[in-house]
């Protein structure tokens, strides 16, 4: 790490801004005293404490005492067949919403970059699923599957699709795919605003050399676009996987879990083994699996990056 | 010649499809929750549905907003009103106090534990909210802190100030030190440097800090949900519960969840421009 790295940074890099003359370090590790405080209350401590549960039974539905059990919780998971189950549906969540997501997100960032009339009211607009509650866009979905009432039931009889109103939430394999487009809607806004962003600071130079230079529409997106969004498209894909893997909130709006476990994540199902069968110490060393694999995963994202910005 | 201003026309009308395509694509499942939150029980029952309501009525924004409603649903949505509007007012001013001196430290300052102090802000962003959950649960419980205003501060300001910190310091890196020399040279404290130089000049990324900080703690779900169970009860959750507990009343559940999602989206649209230069700053640069 060396000091003065300039102005441009690369990502996960460079800890040190430039130089400053007022460099007191007992004043600066003063600023982050309240930080630091909040950050091992809240944050440390719990993780420490929930270590300690992890090799504990602890279950509040009984009344002896925290037994100390080793590392018996952790072995448990891998027979806990639910346990994988739900690892399992919470990849499908994943392995549908990013990439889609990012994708269509790219195709509306290029859209919107484009001139037209009304584009800043359209910018505007895409943050709007962005700002909405989870919970909110849970309920909202949760009121169009409606199998009797709902809008999506009424909108495909109306233009001749379905034939009878069906019942979307009623069969696990339907009711996870109506949970993934609910998601999509929602969080494809967050890739069209980073995407857009990096579209924006694009020199318009390039793209009308290129167009003196004979070259067409693929060309400059293969050749130009694409190369300089990439970066955004990695974090994108850093970020949001991180995101989709703790999937909890509209799992636990719209369906519960269920029909027949079949949308059951990973993270409610901890959820579920801790708050409502008082599983405390199963939970702790489940959240503590979970943590780990999310770890791995950044940790494979970064390193890939991290090699492909050296190349 | 003819030729191109054909293909420019076609390449319009594409444009412009895609555009109509996308803004319905946005507006028509929110249109549809506020349109089902002003209408008759009659019209929204009806085969076929029909789309536009033939009479509006705002009786259920005025039965979960009238203090005089008798509802128990009304008395539970205005105390979770309430909740929601101090927890996210003060975890954001303590995010984004304790943000700003932590990123101006990490931007200028050298001290140790710095490296250690911003990788984990960095880490803790990744780890999930059930592991936190959990022994937050079990502590709170011990504190006697369950159920209450000061315990889900303290929760949503642990998980808030990273990402708050992030932005903050990726900023204040852009801004030149100079500035705060000449300041302290002629004759500024640190703290009157920090205050009357850097942050007057960072008040965009502190408004998309603000704004941020906010929407997060004014939509969190997750924690609320574990660390509540009826008093400090806060807006997404008093949602959730409604529309498991009555959910055949599609109106109310369609008001209750326009008036929670009011201020994040209004905040949202209106600073947009921040919001916008704030998630580029913290996410691509972090």
């Amino acid at each position: 790490m060396k000091k003065g790295v300039g102005r441009a940074r690369p990502l996960f890099y460079n800890h040190f801004s430039g130089g400053s003359t007022v460099r007191s370090s007992t004043y600066g590790f003063l600023l982050v005293v309240p930080t630091i405080i909040l950050v091992f209350i809240t944050l440390l401590y719990p993780l420490g404490y929930a270590l300690n549960m992890s090799v504990r039974s602890m279950n509040l539905l009984r009344p002896q005492p925290e037994r100390f059990v080793g590392l018996m919780n952790y072995v448990s998971i891998f027979k806990d067949n639910e346990f994988w189950r739900s690892l399992g549906r919470t990849v499908y969540f994943v392995g549908f919403t990013v990439p889609t997501e990012i994708f269509l997100g790219m195709f509306i960032a290029l859209l919107l970059n484009k001139k037209f009339v009304g584009r800043a009211f359209v910018r505007g607009l895409v943050i709007l699923p962005w700002a909405l509650p989870t919970v909110v866009n849970g309920v909202m979905w949760k009121w169009i599957y409606n199998s009797n009432y709902g809008a999506l039931n009424a909108f495909l009889t109306q233009i001749g699709i379905i034939s009878d109103y069906k019942n979307w939430l009623g069969s696990p394999w339907s009711a996870m795919n109506s949970l993934i487009f609910a998601d999509i809607w929602k969080e494809t806004s967050f890739a069209i605003i980073l995407i857009l962003a990096a579209l924006q600071s694009i020199p318009k130079e390039l793209y009308e050399a290129a167009k003196i230079d004979g070259a067409n529409t693929f060309t400059i997106f293969g050749k130009i676009t694409f190369p300089l969004i990439r970066p955004t498209v990695l974090v994108l894909f850093v970020i949001k996987t991180i995101w989709a893997i703790r999937e909890f909130d509209l799992v636990s709006v719209i369906t519960r879990g269920g029909p027949a476990n079949g949308t059951q994540t990973i993270a409610y199902y901890i959820y579920m083994k801790t708050f409502k069968f008082l599983q405390f110490g199963m939970g702790s060393a489940m959240a503590y699996v979970l943590m780990a694999l999310t770890m791995l995963l950044a940790l494979f994202y970064i390193k890939l990056m991290t090699s492909e910005r050296e190349v | 010649m003819r030729r191109s201003r054909k293909k420019r026309l076609v390449e319009r009308v594409v444009t412009y499809t895609l555009v109509v395509l996308l803004v319905s694509w946005i507006l028509a499942p929110y249109g549809w929750l506020v349109v089902s939150s002003i209408s008759t029980k009659e019209t929204l029952i009806s085969r076929p549905l029909k789309w536009v309501p033939e009479r509006i009525t705002l009786d259920r924004y005025l039965e979960i907003l009238s203090p005089r409603s008798n509802n128990p649903v009304s008395k539970q949505f205005q105390r979770a009103l309430l909740n929601s509007s101090i927890v996210a007012l003060i975890t954001t001013t303590v995010t984004v106090f304790f943000g700003t001196l932590s990123a101006y430290s990490i931007s200028r300052y050298r001290f140790i534990g710095r490296k250690v102090l911003f990788v984990s802000l960095l880490a803790s962003q990744m780890i999930p909210p059930v592991s936190l959950a959990i022994p937050l649960y079990a502590m709170f419980r011990n504190l006697n802190l369950i159920d209450r205003i000061p315990g889900l501060i303290m929760a949503f300001a642990a998980i808030t100030l990273p990402f708050i910190s992030w932005i903050l310091k990726n900023y204040f890196d852009t801004l030149p030190t100079d500035l705060e020399e000449a300041a302290r040279i002629d004759g500024c404290t640190r703290f009157q440097a920090l205050f009357k130089i850097v942050v007057p000049l960072s008040m965009p990324a502190i408004t998309a800090a603000t704004i941020f900080a906010f929407i997060a703690s004014w939509n969190e779900y997750f924690l609320a949900l574990v660390l509540t169970t009826v008093d400090a009860k806060t807006m997404p959750v008093a949602v959730a519960e409604f529309s498991s507990k009555y959910g055949v009343d599609y109106l109310m559940i369609s008001a209750g969840g326009v008036v929670a999602s009011l201020p994040p989206v209004l905040l949202a649209l209106i600073f947009q421009k921040f919001v916008i230069s704030g998630l580029t700053q913290g996410a691509v640069k972090g």
